[in-house]
Order: structure tokens, then C-alpha cells, then sequence
């Protein structure tokens, strides 16, 4: 769905069928993420302060309310996650001589490069 | 020049939306969620010495910086695109200008926070 008939369908385009609910979804990921990013500058801007005020702020970060808001923020990314690597292919069409290459060749790497993201950020917090 | 413009914006989305789709995820479950359900191995691992210790290195703030970057640049310009696909009545320069410049501030309080540790 291009953007520009989301324009001409008016504000409710995203009620009208599933697969454009799915799409407003999709955008509504980015909200998220914003969000997210706030809370990891003030993570960042807490540890070049001194440990005191670092692990105040960690503390406030597992009250009920932040739980819920960082498994919905979850929810939403891992959403960004899967509907952006999936659709790589469309944006990135290759080409090996007349054939088009196969989109799961395209989109799989994304998803191996994923994996491979989680096991490096969690060796090197973990270990 | 309008339509190179908008070529610019929408390779720093797709460069930023890679980036979110691979990172984001998993830290807002190693520094919210794991902690947050109290899960011990991940509230050890986000105490003050060893994440100072972890991000003070030189590469990993390279490497959190251009991830904050391109994720903000990302974001904003999915923002303000929902905010026109919602047509919402708001001239389009004054907006594009305003989620640019929301993203360029998240970018250089990046560099600023990073630049302390």
C-alpha cells in the first residue's frame, strides 16, 4: 500500500481492511522506538554521571508501570523488526542475469544478521 | 531538488530502520524487560561498573552512536510520515522541519551523553 493512496483514502484508511491495520501497526513501531531511544540517553547520560544517581534511575526502571511499557515497547519492535527485514526484498531487488533472485535469499541474511545482533549484545552484557 | 531531498531522508530511514530492526529489540529487553521481571543474571549484568565498563570502550560508543543516529532519523521520518498518512491538517515544511530537527537533537545529545562516559 503506497503511501500516497493511504492520503486518498482518507483518515480511516487504516479500519478498512486487516492488511492495512497492519500497516498502520507498522508505523506506529517508529513511535516506540522514539520513545525507547529517550530512555537509553538518559541511561547513558546516568553512567557518565556517578553510580549513585546511575542506579537510582535503573530502579525506577522496574517499577510496574515501566514493565509494562518496556513489553509493549518489545512487542512493537520486534514488530518493526520482522515487517522491515521481510520486506528488504521489495526495496532491493537483485538481479542474477535475467533472474530475479529469490526474496527469501535476500530477506534470510537479514534475519541470520538479527540473530547474530542478539548473541553479540547478550555475550557482551552477560559475560 | 525536492525529490533528492526526500532520496536523502529515505536512505537514512532505510540505513536507521536496519539498524532498529536488528538492535532495538534486544536492548530494551537487556536494560526494561529482563530487569524489570527482576531476572537476576540481567540485573547483575546492568550494574553500574560492568555497563560503564562495557560502554566506555571506544568502539562501543562508535558503534551506540551511529545506532542512535540513524535509529532517530528513522524514527522521526516514520513519524511524520503516520502524522500525514492520519491527515492530520499541518502544513508539511514546518512539520518535516520539526521532526528533522527532533532527530538531529536526539543525535547530538547522543554524542554529548557518550562523550562523558
Amino acid at each position: 500500500m503506497s503511501t500516497s493512496s493511504r492520503r486518498a483514502l482518507g483518515p480511516r484508511w487504516w479500519l478498512m481492511r486487516r492488511s492495512y491495520f497492519l500497516v498502520f501497526v507498522r508505523e506506529l513501531t517508529a513511535i516506540f522506538i522514539a520513545a525507547y531511544l529517550v530512555i537509553l540517553l538518559i541511561i547513558l547520560a546516568k553512567l557518565g554521571g556517578d553510580a549513585g544517581s546511575y542506579e537510582a534511575f535503573r530502579e525506577s526502571l522496574t517499577s510496574p508501570g515501566m514493565l509494562v511499557f518496556g513489553v509493549i515497547t518489545l512487542a512493537f519492535t520486534l514488530f518493526h523488526s520482522i515487517t522491515f527485514i521481510s520486506l528488504i526484498p521489495q526495496g532491493m531487488a537483485i538481479w542474477r542475469g535475467e533472474e530475479r533472485v529469490h526474496p527469501a535469499l535476500i530477506a534470510g541474511p537479514g534475519y541470520v544478521g538479527l540473530v547474530a545482533v542478539v548473541a553479540i549484545v547478550l555475550v557482551a552484557i552477560l559475560r | 531538488m525536492k525529490g533528492s531531498h526526500e532520496a536523502f531522508w529515505w536512505s537514512l530511514f532505510s540505513a536507521g530502520g536496519v539498524i532498529a530492526a536488528m538492535l532495538i529489540p534486544v536492548l530494551v529487553f537487556v536494560t526494561v524487560v529482563a530487569p524489570g521481571f527482576g531476572w537476576g543474571v540481567f540485573v547483575d549484568a546492568m550494574q553500574y561498573d560492568r555497563i560503564a565498563g562495557l560502554v566506555g570502550h571506544q568502539l562501543v560508543k562508535a558503534i551506540l552512536f551511529v545506532s542512535i543516529w540513524l535509529s532517530f532519523f528513522h524514527a522521526f521520518h516514520r513519524i511524520r510520515h503516520l502524522i500525514l498518512d492520519m491527515h492530520v491538517s499541518v502544513p508539511g515544511l514546518p512539520l518535516a522541519v520539526l521532526n528533522y530537527a527532533l532527530a538531529t537533537a536526539g543525535t547530538v545529545s547522543a554524542a554529548l551523553v557518550l562523550w562523558r562516559i
